[in-house]
């Protein structure tokens, strides 16, 4: 704003003493011409030739008006107005041209006014005349001039405020990466989705690890080709950082973002070189750090002329600062994760080999190995055994979860499975708890044909889901399993009458860790885990999981599969 | 099968579980011989040269799965049949497993069936 001012003004100011330039060569009239025009307000310059005029008007700062006198022998009127044309400075000068008779003045007019002949006066002169035309013009061309510079700062804002909207779009699209891309390298997408959303041609992300810095990951517009460049790219690694460039050093010691033209960075410099060839002529540089430690630069580059406004840097800036804030999450959350992986290894081996020697040591004693039990003893060898393989169950689940969490899928040993001999296998297991609490099961088996599954998998959900209704019921109670066909799947509908799940929770019970408020109430044992991988291993069938309860009055738990047959017929038309 | 009698190596890190699978093998009549880390049992491995091989997978100095590569890059051993013990059978453990070269895997806990018929199944197919 200031300087539009300023500019403005030096315009403005130099008005007031109006530059002409008469071209007129040697003549009767050059000398009246001069006298006439010579004023306070007016400053002349008199030249003899178009070749003259050149050079004249290389000196002169944005001539007003100039006039060229036709009515001089030897005049060439085209050499002229080329030579004021020419000229950077008098590019928009009005050209006033003398001439000897009006008609003739026309057409030169008519010919001349592509080069800027703008208005004509035809001998006699009359002085009054001539100087109105020559106070006119001079207005015309301040107020072009001032037009001209107006023009150009729109034109700039304009441009700026693209820019700006396009920061903050990249921004935008950093931000919906971030959130979308729960996998990959923060600043790899990062890159890609700036160098996109500015619409610049290259991204790069650079590493910085033990202070070297490495290319991790570079993005080009695909159809824009820099070869040298991308090979540069692909050769730097960590233990072979390559050479960034200055340009991203610069960023990566200052800390704050850098710009600069390709141009004024070392030509030397292979990188610089390989940009240039490649035709870009602007790079900004942006530092990434986490807890003040750089973890990396964030490179574009472009081939537009035009160097990135403030304002595109500061979104930049803002930008980078995100990029570390989610950088630093995503760390914390490594390290979780690398921490709980540890503790789940720990867990699965340093547990599960104990417990082998336990249940296999057992498992001696009951077949009888060593000699007979007395009923008592036996009673007791089958309460440690009963307990161990719950703990054993136990240790099972959380590294079924640890493994399905930290993996993200849940591996199946797929055979064609038998429901009905699942359910019965379920019933079996669950009848020594129930008949505990004398609460009966009864299933209702009917013929559904077989599901693609882990029969394991599959048996582990059945067992859980009866042992919970079991383990939820009222003494005395009755619960049922029912295993029929429904448009194509097998479902298993496991039915209890007793304390039922309260309304508001059972939105939760899927989550890991979830138990019902009745459950803790009643002290029912459990880790809250059961749910959550029933969940688990009915999705990675390809089947669902549904609960429909009431409090006080019993629980439903529905799990459909699809079934093997409906896969083949709907696998081809 | 041949009259002579046959040899299983056995090696585990832990004294109860190699004492459980080398009492459950003798009980079937095959003649153990025991090594306590990975290490040792690439040594007794080379010198018996037993007809099957129980390798727990987590040992220290030489895990079941460098003990296996190493047996299958020899020609003394590479034709010894391989079954590891492991506590944890993620897909990718059970892959790594077959990729050096085991014959068959056991997961802990194991029942004495488990042991008895892997054994069977990977001694009969040699």
């Amino acid at each position: 704003m200031d300087e539009t001012t300023r500019v403005l003004s030096t315009r403005t100011g130099s008005a007031s003493q109006v530059r002409v330039v008469i071209v007129g060569g040697v003549s009767a009239t050059f000398c009246q011409l001069t006298a006439v025009l010579a004023s306070p307000s007016r400053r002349v310059a008199t030249v003899a030739s178009g070749q003259e005029a050149r050079d004249t008007l290389a000196g002169e700062a944005d001539p007003a008006v100039v006039v060229v006198d036709l009515r001089a022998p030897g005049m060439d009127a085209l050499e002229v107005l080329q030579a004021v044309r020419a000229d950077e400075g008098s590019r928009m000068t009005p050209v006033l041209l003398l001439v000897d008779d009006v008609h003739g003045g026309e057409k030169w007019l008519t010919e001349l006014s592509d080069l800027g002949a703008v208005d004509v006066v035809a001998a006699p002169v009359d002085d009054e005349v001539l100087c109105a035309k020559v106070a006119l013009l001079a207005d015309l061309a301040d107020k072009t001039r001032q037009l001209a510079v107006l023009t150009d700062r729109l034109h700039d804002a304009d441009e700026r405020s693209e820019q700006h909207r396009k920061a903050l779009v990249a921004q935008q699209s950093v931000m919906l990466a971030l959130a979308d891309g729960g996998s990959g390298d923060v600043l790899s997408i990062v890159a890609q989705s700036l160098a996109r959303g500015l619409g610049w041609q290259v991204g790069v992300c650079w590493r910085v690890t033990d202070e070297q810095i490495w290319c991790s990951e570079s993005w080009l517009e695909p159809s824009f080709s820099a070869p040298t460049l991308e090979r540069l790219h692909s050769e730097s690694r960590p233990g072979n950082p390559g050479n960034p460039g200055g340009l991203v050093q610069r960023a990566a010691s200052s800390g704050v973002p850098e710009w600069a033209p390709m141009s004024e960075l070392d030509h030397d410099d292979p990188y610089v070189r390989a940009a240039l060839d490649a035709g870009l002529s602007h790079g900004l540089a942006l530092p990434i750090a986490v807890d003040s430690t750089l973890v990396g630069v964030i490179e574009l580059l472009r081939t537009s002329r035009r160097p990135p406004d403030l304002q595109t840097v500061t979104t930049l800036g803002a930008v980078a600062a995100l990029v570390a804030h989610f950088a630093r999450a995503r760390r914390t959350e490594d390290e979780t994760e690398m921490l709980k992986n540890e503790f789940f290894a720990l867990v699965s081996h340093e547990m599960l080999t104990p417990l082998t020697s336990i249940l296999g040591y057992l498992e001696d004693l009951l077949e009888g190995a060593s000699g007979e039990f007395n009923a008592d003893q036996e009673q007791d060898l089958g309460v440690i055994d009963r307990n161990a393989r719950r703990l054993f169950r136990l240790v099972d689940d959380l590294v079924f979860v640890a493994q399905a969490e930290g993996g993200g899928t849940v591996s199946l040993n797929l055979a064609s499975v038998d429901l009905s001999a699942v359910v019965a296998e379920a019933v079996d297991a669950a009848q020594t708890a129930a008949e505990a609490h004398d609460i009966g099961i009864v299933a209702r088996v009917e013929p559904v044909g077989t599901v693609r599954g882990d029969v394991r998998r599959l048996g582990q959900v059945v067992d859980h889901l009866l042992s919970n209704a079991v383990k939820f019921s009222h003494d005395g109670g009755r619960v049922e399993v029912v295993l029929r066909r429904q448009d194509g799947d097998a479902v298993i509908e496991v039915v209890d009458e007793g304390f039922g799940i309260p309304l508001a929770e059972q939105a939760a019970m899927y989550e890991r860790f979830s138990r019902s408020s009745i459950a803790s109430d009643r002290e029912i044992p459990g880790i809250g885990l059961g749910l959550s991988i029933t969940k688990m291993i009915a999705e990675a069938h390809g089947g669902s999981i549904a609960m429909r309860s009431v409090e006080a009055s019993g629980s439903t738990f529905t799990l459909a599969l699809p079934l093997e047959a409906r896969a083949i017929s709907e696998g081809s038309p | 099968m041949d009259s002579r009698v046959t040899t299983v190596l056995v090696a585990d890190d832990d004294d109860d579980v190699l004492a459980l699978v080398v009492r459950r093998l003798e009980r079937d009549g095959y003649e153990v011989i025991t090594a306590r880390d990975g290490a040792e049992a690439l040594r007794l491995a080379r010198e018996n040269l037993p007809d099957l091989a129980v390798l727990d997978v987590m040992m220290p100095h030489l895990t079941g799965y460098e003990v296996t590569r190493h047996l299958r890059q020899e020609t003394a051993t590479e034709r010894i049949p391989v079954i590891l013990l492991t506590a944890r059978v993620q897909e990718e453990d059970v892959k790594r497993g077959f990729s050096v070269g085991a014959d068959d895997y056991i997961k802990k806990p194991f029942s004495p069936q488990e042991l008895r018929s892997r054994v069977q199944a990977v001694l009969g197919r040699r």
